[in-house]
């Protein structure tokens, strides 16, 4: 059975007709078009769909649509602008850490959620904190510099 | 300088287009229902329900598959002797690895298609199956095809013009040498893993009679070919397009069996017909890498300088022959012997075997690693029987530069590389000298410290044809077009900056474009570390063509003399006067002058080059702890120190490195697809169940360049996409080794775990304390 939900995803309100227990990863990418939290495992095994609800960094893909309520989601596309983009964002580029870019959307998600709860971790904290994410490419070690790098942007 | 990546903002913003964001407008959904037993008869399949379930419009089986033609989507390089068996995209009478495709539901939506196959029923017989390479070649063994007794997919004698009389002086060197040192190493079955899953979107439009294939390749020209081949179709009858891709690692190269099947639903129903992978369907229908068991024997004389090497190599290539299945495990692994080292007999024998698993393909190496890895494990167990010092006795045996251009054993010429150099600087940047007062530090604190060092040497490029189009598209740009696909080496920012340097122009006005065959472009796929060598030199010829054409429009429209005419910074110019066209009005001459028939062609120039192996090489050492106590290892530093020629983009190098050495990594301390040798399941199959290296398993990585420029290609580059794999396997597991006192740890295999590193230190601290 589906039913109708109003979800506020990037600043603005749309509404969604699902099943409940559908994941958020699927309203985002199929019924809202957004293209940007990736498909990973599907079991919050990798972390490529990773989005901000009220801030926090969650796993798209084992997140019912009927827990989401009113919750703020952010996704990767609204994170930043073009014209001003997250700290977390510009550093990534700086440091040119990405290949593929696939699963840098948890990466990125992870990271902006880690420096919003501590602004200067340490290296064990920053390592701890991505734990459970995947990357194939192997880029892990720019993503550390990068990390450091956005904390030390964001003062 | 910082070159940043063109392709990040994009990326970095969420604005990436890989092939599961860009749904096709009416697209209908695959699922494939698959095979859970390892080996067994299809004794009934009845599809009858799923064909009227909700939202259902097909159900596609071997039936329909034959019907149209489509029998095997078998394809590999031709070998004397080798066996290929069909490979039917759904399976007709048997299955012979689990996972493999049975039957495919095409559906409204994806979970319509995936509840609808829930109802139809398969009646299997299940027969007795075997997954270990080695037991395949036992007597009494399951036997998986006819036409390939003992299981045996091809025996391959090795590159020797005369394997026999060759295989006889290596024996005799072998018996009568001072020190033979002999290991049998395993090198466990992979998953690779990409992030983003395979999938593929086929269409198919009558009034042309042609399809288009939007997949996830590593090049589309020559899957391409392949698929054309598959279908029975001319090649003009079918387009692929790729456009970004997540990862591939060799994988998504070889053609797969779900192509074919979206290609003929799609053309049955009309509309377009879009499968894209799960994870753990990933796991049981990607191909797989490595899975081989390799035993050397290498002998030295009395100072341990290297005699002779033989090698026999057993190697896994799965229940089907995937499309470089048994090339990588013959020629692709023969052809990298004898790495840095002078050994003037070598003699290669390689066995590979069907068995009941995934297919074999190509991940990241490719036979190189497996090579790496055997040489470097002997030149190990020599230092442990000859007592020679590890490091000594690798310099010892190292081909000098004086020696280069250096004719192989295997056939190879080694065009360029400063070995000893290389190697000095490694063992200097990694402060080899201090070793062992940290390792005295260590054990202080009750850990046991090691140092593994592992020199490799590789073959890039594969295939040597490549071809790239320059062309101008109108307005002031100039677009590069290549059939080599980007699944995250950053070409968007390396070959348009070749064409903008040589161009005297911004690189902006430089568009790269790929992943279309409609362009015309021939060539292999990015495989093999060969896209900058390869496609490097094709946009270099390219554009050197482009503008000798350009001198003759100029020449013709100025109305002076060829050789008047020269290139400069966006211009031609006409010597000794003020005359010059710019480069685009030049390409908008040559237009007109082409449609009014002066001349025969555009500016617009697609060509093919041919560009040699290129041999990348380098020094790489691990150094890392060990608590003896819990069996954990903590990595703690890593050097490489490559040849890779010619840099194009230090932080794609940089990169590629990086990534090499974390796959290298994981399969030495982590990684293993393990299947149950009872009845064939693949037992890792999530991510919960096979680990792959996380950012707080990794070490910090050092890399040097010390680039000796090739003289095979233009450019002067070499290879670099494997090359931090192939080195760093052995590195790590040499540092394991070494960090295990006595020779608890000599006969370890991959991946050392935590369980075998501590059994291994348990049985270390045992010896030691008799």
């Amino acid at each position: 059975m589906t039913e109708k939900f109003t979800l506020n995803v990037n600043g603005k309100t749309q509404t969604v007709d699902a099943d409940p227990d559908m994941p958020l990863l699927y309203a985002l990418r199929n019924d809202l078009g957004l293209s940007n939290p990736h498909f990973g495992c599907g079991l919050a095994q990798c972390g490529a769909c990773t989005v901000h609800v009220d801030g926090a960094a969650v796993r798209s893909c084992v997140t019912p649509l009927s827990s989401v309520g009113n919750a703020k989601v952010v996704t990767l596309s609204g994170l930043g602008t073009p014209e001003k983009p997250h700290p977390v964002q510009t550093a990534f580029i700086q440091e040119e850490v990405f290949q593929c870019g696939y699963c840098l959307n948890g990466w990125v998600m992870t990271s902006a959620a880690l420096l919003e709860q501590k602004k200067k971790p340490t290296d064990a904290e920053i390592r701890q904190g991505l734990s459970g994410l995947k990357c194939r490419c192997g880029t892990h070690m720019g993503i550390l510099r990068a990390v450091k790098r956005a904390s030390e942007m964001m003062g | 300088m910082k070159q940043p990546r063109v392709e990040d903002d994009a990326l970095t913003r969420g604005a990436g287009r890989f092939l599961d964001d860009a749904p096709q407008p009416g697209e209908l959904h695959a699922y494939f229902l698959r095979s859970p037993h390892a080996h067994a008869k299809v004794s009934s399949l009845d599809v009858e329900s799923a064909r009227t379930a909700p939202g259902v419009l097909a159900v596609l089986t071997a039936a329909d598959m034959k019907a149209a033609n489509i029998t095997s989507i078998a394809r590999h390089v031709p070998m004397p002797g080798l066996v290929i068996p069909l490979r039917p995209p759904l399976a007709d009478e048997r299955v012979l690895h689990i996972g493999q495709p049975v039957a495919a539901v095409i559906a409204e939506t994806a979970r319509q298609a995936r509840d609808a196959a829930e109802m139809i029923n398969v009646e299997y017989d299940v027969l007795p199956s075997v997954v270990d390479v080695r037991q395949a070649i036992k007597p009494g063994a399951p036997q998986l095809w006819p036409e390939a007794p003992n299981n045996i997919n091809v025996d391959w004698p090795g590159p020797a013009a005369d394997p026999a009389a060759n295989a006889a002086e290596v024996e005799q060197i072998i018996a009568n040498a001072a020190h033979v040192a002999r290991i049998t190493v395993v090198n466990q079955r992979l998953i690779v893993a990409s992030m983003e899953t395979r999938g593929a979107t086929g269409s198919y439009d009558a009034a042309s009679d042609r399809y288009t294939l939007r997949v996830c390749s590593q090049g589309v020209s020559p899957l391409r070919d392949v698929m054309a081949s598959v279908m029975g179709l001319k090649k003009e009858q079918l387009r692929l397009i790729t456009e970004d891709v997540g990862g591939a690692f060799g994988m998504k190269s070889p053609a797969y069996p779900e192509y074919p099947v979206v290609l003929l639903a799609a053309k049955k129903l009309g509309r377009p017909v879009h499968w894209m992978s799960d994870r753990s369907e990933a796991f049981i229908s990607d191909n797989q890498g490595r899975d081989a068991v390799t035993e050397g024997a290498l002998a030295l004389d009395d100072k341990g300088h290297f005699l002779a090497l033989r090698v026999r190599h057993l190697a896994n290539v799965g229940g089907f022959l995937s499309v470089a299945g048994a090339n990588l495990a013959t020629v692709l692994f023969a052809k990298c012997f004898p790495q840095m080292y002078r050994i003037p007999k070598i003699d290669i024998g390689v066995r590979c075997v069907f068995t009941n698993t995934l297919p074999l393909g190509p991940y990241r190496g490719a036979g190189r690693p497996e090579s790496n890895y055997a040489m470097e494990r002997l030149v190990e167990e020599a230092a442990r029987i000859t007592g020679i010092d590890r490091a000594k006795l690798r310099r010892r045996n190292l081909i000098p530069r004086s020696a280069i251009p250096f004719r192989t054993e295997v056939g190879t010429l080694y065009d360029s590389g400063d070995f000893p150099v290389v190697y000095d600087k490694a063992l200097a940047q990694a402060d080899y000298a201090g070793f062992n007062k940290r390792r005295r530090e260590s054990t202080k604190r009750g850990r046991w410290r090691g140092i593994g060092i592992s020199c490799f040497l590789e073959h890039s490029g594969g295939s040597p044809t490549e071809g790239a189009l320059v062309a101008f598209p109108g307005g002031n740009v100039v677009s590069l077009g290549l059939n080599v696909q980007s699944t995250g080496q950053g070409h968007a920012s390396v070959f348009p900056q070749l064409v903008a340097q040589r161009l005297g122009i911004p690189s902006e006005q430089v568009i790269h474009r790929h992943g279309d065959t409609d362009m015309g472009i021939e060539g292999a796929a990015s495989v093999a570390s060969r896209s900058a060598m390869t496609a490097g030199s094709a946009t270099f010829r390219a554009t050197e063509a482009m503008l000798a054409k350009g001198v003759v429009v100029v020449a013709k429209a100025l109305d002076v003399a060829q050789d008047k005419v020269s290139y400069r910074d966006g211009y031609f110019e006409v010597a000794s006067t003020n005359h010059r066209l710019s480069l685009f009005d030049a390409a908008s001459r040559a237009k007109e002058m082409f449609a009014r028939g002066e001349i025969a062609e555009t500016l617009d120039t697609n060509i093919t080059v041919d560009t040699p192996l290129s041999f990348p090489n380098g020094c790489h050492v691990a150094e890392l702890e060990i608590d003896p106590d819990t069996g954990v290892i903590t990595t703690l530093n890593y050097t490489a120190v490559d040849d890779n020629g010619t840099v194009l983009h230090p932080a794609i190098l940089y990169g590629q490195l990086h990534g090499g050495i974390a796959q290298g990594m994981g399969q030495a301390l982590m990684e293993f697809a393990h299947y149950d040798s009872e009845n064939g399941q693949l037992v890792t199959g999530s991510f919960q169940d096979y680990a792959l290296p996380r950012a707080e398993d990794m070490p910090p990585i050092h890399v040097g360049v010390h680039a000796v420029p090739a003289t095979t290609n233009p450019l002067g580059v070499k290879g670099v996409g494997e090359a931090g794999t192939t080195a760093s396997i052995a590195a790590f597991m040499n540092a394991v080794m070494d960090a295990i006192p006595g020779d608890a740890a000599a006969t370890l295999d991959m991946p050392a775990t935590q369980e075998k590193v501590w059994a291994a230190c348990q049985k270390a601290k045992a010896a030691q304390g008799k």
